[in-house]
């Protein structure tokens, strides 16, 4: 029991970590959960029925992501907003409605045999992403990014291709996504397209939300809270649902930019006072 | 005669039936500051915008130094050389003074991936940052956010942020806005000191002092056109210049624009 | 048979028109979507499922969703969308509304449970019916049918000529502008939340009606895709989203009917993609000039 939860709470700190590295850009993408599940099938489809090792199945899962991520990307990250935020939906609802449609992949059915995922691949993955993202909140890039999400235009006329940026991240996050999606089939061992229909994305957007979006910790606390929150109110049984939804809408409420909404400056001078010209 | 640093060919830019740039033709040349005056409305800040990358041309061309920049993409034109203030300051108001100057460093903004493999806190960048910092005298503010600066500060770092994407053409949006004379004294000090290090400069000003004491050319402006172009005594003394100014102008210094 | 699912398709369309005009209602007047409505959209059903249940005619369940969609929407309102002005206000708005959206599924399957629920009405009404032409028209069909347009065009003519509508109207031009004129903002809000799932209730029931049962899932599924047919038809306009509501419906129809059901999805969320791509305010929206924003 405690493994499972684990084993979940693991997964979303995955992808809300996949929001977020997209998020850094400025782009909010509600089809992350879409991404999941291309890893999910598509790593099964390597290791089932092809046949190859489980790392060959992730390392598809990532590449058809980004190339999805790719191609969908580029058009959609000239648009804006709320644009941007319907237009991802709508990736997931495509890609949903695919995975249904695809007997080869069992359809609605779904699709069985992936094995091989255990508590080390995720919460290796997990300490890889996180060191990923220490480097990066720690160098020149976390202040492109910054400087992105604090003023497009004026980060454009400095020299940063901004499109570029967010299309590139795009990219790592639906790759991140789909690896997620790829350890989650190789250890569900059967999945079918409801395991990911449209309400997947938007929850892990609420992680983000939740945790605060201005740091890379707020995303994992974030994911660890609403996973294990349905666990706590367990001893409210079965009104864990309404529990939960009027939690969220008291959070957003009262605490609008998320439980750690700090930015911590990616550079401080420490130095003496003997310099620097009080004027 | 060597060639201009910017040359802006009877360029045009509309709005829906409002022509905010109607066929201007002007030149920056080499080591010139270029002052720009008019009163508002009369299309200086688009054709910033324009000159700069954020609006596109609806007809004429741009050239720098030579090259063809007319409608070429916003970071393109940044990388090539050109910077600019604004007159609304768009410094990052969430990053401290000594982010802003280190978000601007070129070595960075062209190579924003490659940049993750590198140290934020570099001490190369640092020092330069910091040189910079100490030479715009905000060396002391350098971890306050830049969104708690006094407002003085605040367009000496957006200057000093645009300096440190090391153009060679930096365009001054009405950068004395606001100041009072101590402070615009010292801006047209700064100005001095940053000459060595462009190619050119134009600045947009409604501050004839600065206009007199920085511009060695000037142009005036109005609906889009221009008025009158020379020297500043000249232009500044011009019947025409004076006309369109007629009533809102004290002591050298624009006051309140009824066309505002 | 073709003539069949063209009513059909009419009968479809003109519920996710209402649907969408609810969203375009909100949209236009705060610039932001609701997750809430298609929740809403849901209950409408279970309240002729209430109806029925207590005896009583079964069209009194229209006004009854009108009034209990209309307090719903207005708690929306105010939990979700009241509070989030800020720059980025659109997505705390749209994921506080899902929260409620998900509160209110959980609260309906708490009363009558996860499966779908019947309507307790006579089988009688879903045969009785003329043929005209050759084609079978089911008094139950046109009566939905009926209901919703006149709905429709009744939501047309208040929105032109009412102080309400001219309000909405104002408002959703420029919230600024209006408040400036006077109009009271937030009670304008308040009854463009009202009216949108007042709508979007009714729509909900006459769902229930045509299939004969209540089905707490059909929110997300439904009205999303009424959603993206609200930005096909343009975004904050009322009359691209009912005209865009009826074409798709009569599309999907037309696409059953040809045994391409399966692409009827991708096809919708296909043309949103596309439309928000190439003209991000819609078919009937209004282009704001984007350049103006340096």
């Amino acid at each position: 029991m405690i493994g499972e939860l684990a084993t979940m709470t693991g997964f979303n700190i995955l992808l809300a970590w996949s929001v977020y590295i997209i998020l850094l850009s400025g782009t909010l993408s509600f089809a992350n959960g879409a991404f999941m599940a291309i890893g999910a099938y598509v790593a099964g489809i390597v290791t089932v029925k092809l046949g190859l090792p489980l790392a060959a199945g992730l390392a598809a899962a990532a590449i058809a992501a980004a190339a999805i991520g790719l191609l969908a990307g580029y058009p959609a990250l000239r648009t804006r907003g709320i644009y941007l935020m319907l237009v991802t939906v709508g990736l997931a609802a495509v890609v949903e409605t695919g995975i249904q449609n695809i007997p080869y992949i069992g359809g609605v059915k779904g699709m069985g045999g992936m094995q091989g995922t255990t508590l080390y691949h995720i919460y290796g993955a997990v300490l890889v992403v996180g060191l990923a993202l220490w480097k990066l909140t720690h160098s020149p890039l976390q202040r492109l990014l910054d400087a992105v999400r604090e003023d497009e235009r004026v980060a454009g006329a400095l020299g940063v291709n901004v499109v570029y940026l967010q299309l590139a991240l795009f990219c790592f996050g639906a790759a991140l996504a789909a690896f997620a999606g790829g350890l989650y089939s190789h250890h569900m061992f059967f999945i079918a397209p409801d395991h990911f229909m449209v309400i997947v994305s938007v929850f892990v957007v609420l992680y983000v939300i939740m945790g605060g979006v201005n740091n890379m910790w707020g995303p994992p606390l974030g994911a660890i809270i609403l996973t294990l929150l349905p666990e706590l109110f367990r001893p409210v049984g079965q009104w864990r649902q309404t529990v939960y939804g009027v939690a969220i809408a008291a959070l957003l409420l009262f605490r609008r930019e998320g439980l750690m909404p700090f930015r911590i400056p990616s550079v401080r001078l420490r130095r003496n006072q003997e310099s620097g010209s009080a004027r | 005669m060597s060639q201009p640093v910017l040359e802006v060919d009877a360029v045009i830019k509309r709005f829906g039936g409002l022509v905010a740039v109607d066929s201007i033709t002007l030149e920056v040349r080499e080591r010139e500051a270029l002052g720009i005056v008019g009163p508002n409305g009369a299309g200086k800040t688009a054709l910033i915008n324009l000159v700069s990358g954020f609006y596109r041309v609806d007809g004429g061309a741009i050239r720098f130094r030579g090259r063809d920049i007319t409608n070429l993409k916003l970071h393109r034109i940044g990388r090539l050389g050109i910077a600019r203030t604004f007159q609304n300051i768009r410094i990052f108001r969430r990053m401290t003074v000594l982010e802003n100057v280190m978000a601007a460093n070129p070595r960075h903004t062209a190579r924003p991936l490659r940049s993750f493999l590198v140290s934020g806190a570099a001490r190369a960048d640092v020092d330069e940052a910091m040189a910079l910092l100490e030479f715009m005298g905000l060396a002391g503010r350098a971890d306050q956010l830049a969104g708690g600066l006094p407002y003085g500060d605040a367009r000496r770092l957006e200057m000093a942020r645009a300096l440190a994407a090391a153009p060679s053409l930096l365009l001054l949006d009405e950068p004395s806005a606001g100041m009072n004379e101590a402070e615009t004294a010292r801006l047209i000090a700064d100005i001095h000191k940053c000459r060595e290090r462009l190619q050119g400069i134009v600045l947009i000003e409604h501050d004839m002092t600065m206009i007199r004491q920085v511009a060695d050319r000037v142009i005036a402006m109005d609906y889009g056109k221009k008025m009158a172009e020379g020297t500043a005594e000249q232009v500044l003394n011009d019947p025409e210049v004076r006309r369109a100014y007629l009533g809102i102008m004290e002591d050298d210094r624009v006051a309140a624009d009824p066309r505002g | 048979m073709l003539a069949e699912q063209l009513i059909n398709g009419l009968v479809l369309g003109a519920m996710y028109a209402l649907i969408a005009i609810g969203y375009s209602l909100v949209f236009g007047v705060l610039d932001k979507l609701t997750f809430a409505h298609s929740e809403i959209f849901m209950v409408g059903g279970y309240v002729g499922v209430a109806t029925a249940a207590l005896g009583m005619p079964v069209w009194w369940a229209i006004p009854f969703a009108i009034v209990i969609a209309g307090i719903l929407g207005l708690i929306v309102e105010y939990v979700s969308f009241r509070k989030f002005n800020t720059p980025d206000g659109h997505i705390t708005a749209a994921l506080s509304s899902f929260a409620v959206g998900i509160v209110m599924i959980d609260l309906v399957q708490k009363v009558w449970g996860t499966d779908p629920v019947d309507l307790d009405i006579p089988r009688s009404i879903y045969t009785a019916g003329i043929t005209a032409w050759g084609i079978r028209l089911a008094w139950i069909k046109l009566a939905i049918l009926g209901t919703t347009l006149a709905i429709m065009v009744g939501l047309q003519l208040m929105i032109m000529k009412s102080r309400i509508g001219r309000n909405i109207r104002a408002v959703a031009e420029s919230g600024t502008a209006s408040a400036l004129l006077g109009i009271d903002v937030k009670r304008v809000t308040q009854q463009t939340f009202f009216i949108a799932s007042a709508l979007a209730a009714v729509a909900g029931l006459m769902l229930a009606l045509r299939g004969g049962f209540a089905d707490s899932n059909v929110g997300l599924g439904f009205a999303l895709k009424a959603l993206a047919i609200m930005a096909i038809g343009g975004m904050g306009d009322v009359r691209g989203a009912m005209l865009g509501g009826l074409a798709i419906g009569v599309l999907e129809a037309l696409a059953f009917q040809f045994d391409l059901g399966k692409f009827s999805e991708v096809l919708v969320w296909g043309l949103m993609i596309a439309v928000l791509l190439v003209r991000p305010t819609g078919l009937f929206g209004r282009a704001t000039a984007r350049e103006l924003r340096a």
